[in-house]
Formats: C-alpha cells, structure tokens, sequence
C-alpha cells in the first residue's frame, strides 16, 4: 500500500500545493509518495505528476493504495478519476469559497466553485477520513455528513520566513515613512474584502490619522475585480495606499517587518495563514470575526464584530496606531497564541490521523 | 485594553470603546452624515460600472442546477387517510413507466443543455474580447484625460501668472478705473466745485443756443440739469441720461425727462438717427479711451446729418487747468486733447468740426504786460503773451460737430 495525494491545480506559492509538497515530505519517510494534479504549472512538471499518470503506476493495479484527495475547485478530469478509481480516499479540507462572492466578477469561476462544493457533496460515502484544518471546516463536513471528521492544524512554519533576507528597497521605502504602516497580505480576491479595508483607510487617514500608509501584498487572481478595485483606489485618492501586486518572500519579509499593524477586513478564510505569519512577525492583528479567523486568532488581535463598517475599521485602526500599550500586548497574546500551530505538532497531528485508516 | 484581564470581555470593552468614539464623531459632525452608506454606494457603483453584470453563463448554470429529474422528488404525501400508500402503490406500479419517461427528459435536458452551452461559449469569448477591447478602450481614453489634464493644469498655471503679471502691470489704470463710490452727493460736490446754478445757467446760455432746430437733443451725464433748463426754456425737446441715481431723482422732480443709464450703452439702444443733437457737457475727462471712440462712433450713428453733438470738456492745453481743476474732481480720468477730439469727430465722417476756447482764467491771474514800447518791454511782453498761451489758456473748449 502507497500513499500519494491528488490536487486540482498546483501552482507555486499555491497554499494547498505548498501543504501537498509539505506533507508528501512526511510520508516520504513512510514509503513512496507522491502529488497527482488534473493542472500542473509548468514551473511544477518535475515536483508534481499529471492526475493521469497514476493509473498506469503498478502499485495502482490492485486498488489498495490510499488517496489523500486536496478539494477546492470542481473539475470534470478529478470528479471522472474519483468515480473510477477504487481506492480508499481522505479528504483534506481547506475550504471552498462561497461562489456568491465571485459571481458578478467572474461567472466561469464561479461555477468551478459551484461545482467544488457539489463534488464535496457527493463524497462522504467514499471517503473514510475527512481532516479539516480548522474547526470551521470541520462543522462544514459534518453539516455535508462525512461521517469520520478530525480537525489537525495546517503546517505552518513562520521559520523558513524568518530566514529569508528582507528585500532591500521595499525597507528602504517603508523607513522613510513617517507615520504607521498598516499590512494586509493576502490576494486580491472579493471575499477577502479589500474594498472595506480600503474605504476605512480612506476614513483614517482623511479624519484621524493622515500620515498612516496602507500596503496591500498578494496576486490579484481576478482582472475584473482587480479593475473595480485599482479604480476604487484611484477614485478615493490614497497615494498612501500602496498595491504591491505579488510579493516575492524578500519582499513578504520587508513588509511584515516595516509594518505597525496587521489588518484584513476578510469575510471568508478556513484558516488564514498571514495572521499566524504576522503574529510570528510581532505585529498585532486586527481583523473581523467571519468563519475560521476567530479560531485561528483566539485571543491574540483586535476581533470586530463581523457586522463592522468602515467607520469602526478606521477607529481600531487609529487606536492601534496610537496605543503602543495595546500593540505591545496584542504582540505578546501572539506568541503565546503561536504555540497552539506549532508545525512539528501540526505533522504529528496529520500523521496520526493518517494512521487510523492507513 | 487592561494587560492583568486579557480574553474576549477586554476586547469587547474595547469595541465599545471604539463604537463609541464613532458615535461621538457623528455627533459632532466630523463624520458627515450617512459617510459609511456613502462610501458603499460609491464601491457598489464602481463594481456595477468596471465589473459587468450578471453572464449569460451564470443563467446556464442556473438552468443546470435546475435539471435534476428524479422519482424520488415526485411527493407521494397526501392530505388523505391512506392516500400517501395508495400515491406510494401507483408509483410502485407505473415505476417502469416513470423511469422511462425521466430517461426521455433527462435525454432532452441534456439536449438542451449541450445547445446552451454550444451557444454560451462563442458568445462569451465575443463578450470577453469585446469587453476587453472596450475596457482597454477606456483605460486609453482615461490615461488620456489624465494628461490633458495635467495639460490644462499647466497651462492653467502659466494663464495665471501671465494675468498676474498684467494685473500688476496695469494696476495704475486699473485703480483709477476701479468703481468709485463717494459717501458724499454728487449734487452737493457740483455745488462746492462747478458753482453755483445760477453761474452755470448763465455760462451755457450761448452754447444750448447751438442746438436750435436740433430736436430731440440728449444730454448725456446732465449732472443737475442745467443744460435741459436752457433747453426747455429754448423749446427744444430733451433727454438726460445719468449714472448717478440721485441726480436723476433730482431732475425727474423738476420735471425733466431722465434716464437711469451709462451714455453709451442708452445710444445703443436708440435707432440710428433718432436724435438731432447730443450734449456731453463736462463728461468725456471721465471716460475711459475705448469708451470715447465708442462714443464719437455712436454718436455719427445715432444723430441725424444736420444735427450737432456738442462736447464740452476741460483744456489740456491750459496748464493752469491742471494747477486749479482738474485734480479737483476724483473721477476725472485723463484730459481729452482738442486737437484729437477733432481728429476722432472728422475721422467718423462729421461735416463741420469746430472748437470754441471757452471760460478764460480770470484777467487778474494772467500774467501783466510791462508797460512801455521799446525792445526791452517788447520782448518781455512777447515772452509774457506766450506764457500766458501755455499757462493761461481758456480752462475749457466746446467741439461743435455736425453731423
């Protein structure tokens, strides 16, 4: 019996291709492993195999293997291989956005997400082990009725981060400013509400604190929603606002260590990594309490409540920027809060889920 | 937030705190009121305009979620006593023919499905080219506007230094041209400078003479109206026009025919050849040089051949004009030269143009002649009269011009 794991798309930088690659490492000590995807970035032809070069894998013959399946979008290439093949499956669940927030920017992907979620449906009955990443995950599945559901926490280790050299310039830059730096990280996406973050920074600095700068690093996936957000920018006038774009890790590095202030005004994350990332970079968090963030920060951030406005983002914004008693115990309940995703528990964790069906 | 209590209850103090602060701002109207609508509105309208609305492939998908044939969503419940068995026995029955007619539309379903779709592709890729080619279209036509923009500023920004430059170049005129509006009466400085009415009636009694047979004459800037008594008492039909309100309140009351109204702008509204003669006694020092042209131009439009135009106004030649008068009166602009009044009236095709010396300084200010006939009395009388031709010449001149 081999163990290897299925992704829909893996691209570099890609969450879960990164936790796919992370926990082939672990399984590797067990025997061989491997990572299947239906789409491949060609910058991962030689990490990650095409979905179907499995079947012709001898040990696939008889059926025995275990199948770690990765869900997030539906795809007609993973639903045919999942009904064909016979072997016993674990589902790693990280959440499917809710198509809703993608409807009016992008129908076509909005349906991948439809048809995710209607593929998730469909397998409690094949799956043997369903391993959320957190508890809100996890009350999905049950909701869905798979029937065996544990909770292990993502591998996240902020260590690697911490070795990597700050990009120069982007330091540079962030020095010579004089007021505070507030950092979102996370991609250009509508249910991460870049636009709410936007428009009480816009609050911020035009009523109560005017030399703040907002920076906002991750890949816009989605031109149209990336257009309705540039012109939303553009049209509030914040030359402070900063839109990297993309980040390289130098540059995620020099801007988690020039920043005063973590903030997302997200209303849909199964974990949200850049919170444990910013807590290993001591900076505090703010956010609004929307699906697994409240688990995942506990009571390390400035929890809103999910039904805040632009005007009580600003306000917290502005305390946070001003009180350097509140940021410097927010940043203590960080660490304290980081223990609880040490990595090396996390692989544990996985590894003895894996055990009670393997 | 308090460091010994930390947990939820410190951070829900601390929202309320903050939620608060928000209110207070509201209060006291730092945050306009509905700001955070405002802001939403703005986000939705953005989204509406740069995103597209709803696809066609979303109604496809809306079409496929609704294809989903099977018996078991056939309700066999009943309101009945036994009904929902008997419901559960017929379908049990017809089974084999349910199932069968369900394949059949699940076939046509599919059908229609595979034409949709068949349909929505092209029709996409068309929306997304040409929804492409038409936002590229806009960014262009935005990154334009941006330019002109910044264009205009710069060019806004040269206009304004260069009209700066002539306000401060021009300030001298500008200042003497600036509206002038005395706290004092007009009548009241005409009476403590000009004299009094009984002088001036006698001084114009020959000139008004001038506008007989020159029916109707209007007396443009009449001041207290000496000029339409003379002419009233010599039967000739007139008009004044006045920019001071309280001089035309006052001729009005004597019954004289006034008009509130800057001269030139009331001849315009004249047909031409409407009048046969017009007056300007003691105005023209107060015009500006346009105006003045403007002025002899109306005036060749508006009187009829035959009639005359009269101008009285202080003699620049007199230099003893200059040392008693002209300074007298705040309002007075620049002195109009004889010789280029003549030109001006000729110029506009005037027949006859003639200048009358008038009001001659006091025959004790002039400067005596020395008493005696040899060389030395001569030269110094000659020097005397000539003298005399550059500082004491008529303070005055009339042009009479015919038209």
């Amino acid at each position: 019996m081999e163990i290897h794991q299925i992704v829909v798309a893996a691209a570099p930088g890609d969450a879960i291709t990164n936790t796919a690659l992370e926990y082939r490492r672990l399984l590797r000590c067990a025997g061989p492993s491997d990572v299947f995807a239906a789409h491949r970035d060609p910058a991962l032809t030689k990490k990650v195999l095409p979905l179907a070069e499995y079947s012709r894998r001898s040990s696939a013959k008889t059926g025995e293997n275990l199948l770690v399946v990765h869900l997030s979008i539906g795809d007609l290439q993973l639903s045919r291989f999942l009904a064909e093949r016979p072997e016993r499956l674990v589902l790693v669940y990280h959440n499917i956005t809710p198509p809703e927030f993608f409807a009016p920017y992008d129908a076509a992907f909005a349906r991948l997400l439809r048809e995710g979620r209607r593929e998730l449906a469909r397998l409690p009955e094949r799956v043997q082990l369903a391993i959320a990443d957190s508890e809100y995950n996890a009350s999905e599945l049950r909701a869905l009725g798979f029937p065996r559901v544990r909770v292990a926490p993502l591998v996240v280790d902020p260590a690697h981060l911490h070795a990597v050299r700050p990009d120069h310039a982007l330091t540079s830059k962030l020095s010579a400013l004089d007021g505070p730096v507030l950092l979102f990280v996370g991609q250009l996406l509508p249910h991460k509400r870049p636009d709410l973050l936007v428009e009480a920074y816009h609050v911020l600095v035009t009523k109560l604190v005017p030399e703040a700068t907002l920076i906002l690093a991750g890949y816009p996936r989605l031109a149209a929603f990336e257009r309705v957000f540039v012109q939303l920018v553009r049209e509030l006038n914040l030359p402070g606002a900063w839109l990297l774009g993309g980040v390289t890790p130098e540059e995620l590095v020099a801007a988690y260590r020039g920043a005063t202030v973590f903030v997302t005004a997200s209303e849909h994350e199964g974990l949200c990594v850049p919170l444990l990332e910013a807590m290993a970079f001591d900076l505090p968090v703010l956010a609004r309490a929307f699906t697994a963030i409240p688990e995942t920060l506990g009571d390390a951030g400035l929890l809103l409540p999910a039904d805040s406005d632009p005007l009580l983002l600003a306000e917290a914004m502005a305390e946070l920027c001003e009180s350097p008693a509140l940021r410097v115990e927010l940043v203590a309940r960080g660490r304290r809060r980081l223990e609880a995703f040490d990595p090396d528990t996390a692989r544990a964790e996985f590894l003895a889920a894996l055990l009670e069906v393997a | 937030m308090d460091a010994q209590q930390p947990g939820s209850s410190s951070v829900d103090e601390l929202v309320e705190q903050l939620r608060a602060r928000v209110e207070e701002r509201r209060r006291s109207g730092a945050y306009p009121p509905g700001l955070e609508h405002d802001l939403d509105a703005h986000y939705r309208h953005v989204a509406a305009l740069r995103s597209g609305g709803r696809s066609i492939r979303e109604r496809v998908d809306a079409v496929h979620d609704a294809a989903e044939f099977a018996a078991e969503n056939i309700a066999t419940s009943s309101r009945f006593r036994g009904g929902s068995l008997l419901h559960r026995l017929v379908a049990k029955t017809v089974a084999r023919q349910t199932q069968g007619v369900l394949s059949q539309v699940r076939s046509f379903a599919q059908a229609v499905q595979d034409v949709l779709e068949a349909m929505v592709e092209p029709l996409e890729l068309v929306d997304q080219t040409a929804g492409s080619a038409v936002s590229q279209q806009l960014e262009i036509l935005h990154a334009l506007i941006a330019s002109q923009q910044q264009a205009l500023n710069a060019q806004r920004a040269d206009l304004v230094e260069i009209i700066d430059r002539r306000v401060r170049e021009a300030r001298p005129t500008d200042v003497a041209e600036a509206p002038f509006e005395p706290w004092y009466e007009s009548e009241r400085f005409e009476a403590a400078f000009r004299g009094s009415r009984r002088e001036l009636l006698e001084r114009y009694r020959d000139l008004t003479q001038r506008f007989a047979g020159c029916e109707p004459v209007l007396d443009i800037g009449f001041g207290r109206g000496e000029l339409l008594q003379l002419l009233d008492e010599l039967g000739v039909a007139a008009k004044g026009v006045e920019t001071d309100p309280v001089l035309v309140k006052l001729a009005a009351e004597r019954g004289f025919d006034a008009v509130l109204d800057d001269g030139n702008t009331y001849l315009r509204t004249l047909e031409d050849g409407a009048l046969g003669g017009l007056a300007l006694i003691q105005v023209v020092e107060h015009l500006g040089a346009q105006e003045l042209v403007d002025l002899v131009a109306l005036a060749e439009r508006k009187v009829r051949p035959g009639g005359k135009v009269i101008i009285e106004t202080v003699n620049p030649q007199s230099l003893y004009v200059f040392a008693r008068s002209f300074y007298l009166d705040p309002t007075h602009l620049r002195p109009v030269h004889p010789s280029y009044l003549d030109f001006l009236f000729r110029e506009a095709g005037f027949s006859a143009v003639e200048i009358e010396w008038r009001n001659p300084p006091k025959r004790h200010e002039i400067l005596q002649e020395v008493p005696g006939d040899d060389e030395a009395a001569r030269r110094i009388n000659a020097n005397v009269a000539n003298l005399n031709a550059l500082l004491f010449a008529a303070q005055d001149y009339a042009i009479i011009a015919t038209r």
